[in-house]
């Protein structure tokens, strides 16, 4: 299934597909790899696909940020809750993950692979 | 039983002076400063204390060592009780943190000459003056090697403990391999003042607990201090599961402006963290085991009498009859006992 051309989905971009009734949100890291997850938060149902793309954020010791992962996290829109895209992990809240799916790139377009 | 909070008291400011240096010695001796003295009128039948407390010497409830053995140590076959005084050089605030030093060196002094030396079932706590937490430190330090002195005393005024400021008080206590506990001052506030009324404001005294413990979450106290336990003391515990749940939601939206904190604060306080139980609420059997089964753990209460104190919570009649007798004896002793870790083997001589 395509999803958008290359270039409508740049860095730190995201879009929302409708898959048979399921929403996936695809999204392309500040590095430029591809991810895509369900886009319906598995903790109240917000759409994740208005949500933001963020840092995974660390610390060593409190009042230190390390940031990385630029464009890997994505925060739900309603209550802020992390995902990590690329395993589709709750960061704060390991009871909950999202759906994962296989998203390519040929010919100037972004594609979900067929389940 | 281990009770883990008893207020010994001194006679008169009096006593300290023998254990205070130059220039505060004689500015005491001469009645240049009066003490503390609270900002309201008690309304207790005994005041702030029980009525029955006042020793016939005519000092102070508190301060007669063998009244509080005949009313709490041999009354209930205490193994272990510690001291937290009610005395605490917090309530200077920020002036004379010098003075603030000196009174709770001073304290210290007395509480082991008058108390820790007197009886062996006696633990101390090391008060400090936390406005100065380097001269904190240096009192931990002094006092630590103490072998009854078994935690450090923060008072609870408007001071949020988290803050990285008061953590030279944390570095020296885990040094010293010293528990952290907490306890409200006349000076407490509720979220919204002192409230109008005693009654009032001591309905309200819970939430300078909940505040503390909040800000030791939330500041990273529990991950930047591996060994250090905290126990909370007098402000009930039928109030920790919602703090709990509360804490775990906001990690779970806001975790990337603490990303120090690296579990959920439940899973800290569970491991960290003890509450005393007094003054309890009057709950039946079933509400307790309710309530422990909220907060998820059967090791996190241990018992106090607050003695003297008017609010006293009777160690033979404050827990149902009813409540499961091995959760009971965890309440009593065990989970105290593991606590401050004390020895084991007094397990089986106090299982009441």
């Amino acid at each position: 299934m395509i999803v958008c051309r290359s270039d409508e989905l740049p860095p730190g971009g995201m879009r929302t597909v409708d898959r048979n009734g399921v929403p996936i949100v695809v999204v392309r890291s500040a590095a430029g790899s591809l991810h895509s997850v369900r886009g319906t938060c598995a903790h109240q149902g917000a759409d994740l696909g208005q949500g933001r793309l963020t840092w995974l954020i660390e610390s060593e010791r409190p009042g230190c940020y390390q940031l990385s992962r630029d464009g890997e996290i994505l925060r739900c829109p309603w209550h802020g809750f992390e995902y990590d895209v690329v395993s589709g992990r709750c960061i704060s809240d390991p009871s909950l993950r999202l759906r994962t799916y296989v998203v390519a790139e040929s010919d100037g377009f972004v594609r979900l692979e067929d389940m | 039983m281990i009770d883990v909070d008893v207020h010994e008291a001194f006679t008169s400011l009096a006593d300290l002076v023998p254990h205070l240096n130059e220039p505060w010695k004689g500015l005491v001796r001469a009645g240049h400063w009066k003490g503390f003295t609270q900002p309201f009128v008690y309304w207790g039948v005994g005041g702030g204390n029980r009525a029955d407390a006042r020793p016939a010497s005519g000092g102070p409830e508190g301060s007669d060592i063998s009244l509080l053995r005949a009313q709490v140590l041999d009354a209930y076959d205490v193994r272990h009780a510690i001291l937290t005084g009610y005395f605490y050089p917090a309530m200077l605030k920020d002036m004379q943190v010098e003075f603030a030093t000196a009174l709770a060196g001073a304290y210290n002094d007395f509480q082991v000459a008058s108390w820790l030396d007197a009886d062996p079932r006696l633990s101390g706590s090391v008060h400090v003056a936390p406005q100065d937490p380097i001269a904190a430190a240096r009192e931990i330090d002094r006092m630590g090697a103490h072998p009854r002195m078994v935690q450090v005393l923060l008072p609870l005024t408007t001071r949020a403990y988290g803050d990285r400021f008061y953590w030279p008080i944390f570095e020296a206590a885990q040094r010293r391999h010293l528990r952290v506990a907490t306890h409200h001052t006349v000076l407490v506030e509720g979220a919204l003042g002192m409230g109008r009324y005693y009654v009032e404001r001591h309905m309200l005294i819970p939430q300078a607990s909940m505040a503390t413990l909040i800000s030791f979450v939330t500041n990273g106290v529990f991950d930047h201090f591996p060994d250090l336990g905290f126990i909370l003391l007098e402000a009930g515990f039928s109030w920790l599961p919602h703090v709990l749940w509360r804490m775990d939601r906001e990690y779970k939206s806001l975790r990337q402006e603490i990303p120090w904190v690296k579990q959920f604060p439940s899973a800290h306080v569970r491991e960290r963290v003890r509450l005393a139980t007094q003054p309890v609420e009057d709950l039946t059997a079933e509400q307790w085991t309710r309530v422990i089964e909220l907060i998820g753990s059967e090791e996190v209460l241990v018992f106090a009498t607050d003695y003297p104190h008017f609010d006293f919570d009777s160690p033979e009649r404050s827990l149902p009859p009813r409540l499961p007798a091995e959760l009971k004896r965890k309440i009593l002793f065990e989970n105290a006992r593991a606590f401050y870790g004390f020895p084991a083997e007094a397990a089986t001589a106090s299982s009441r």
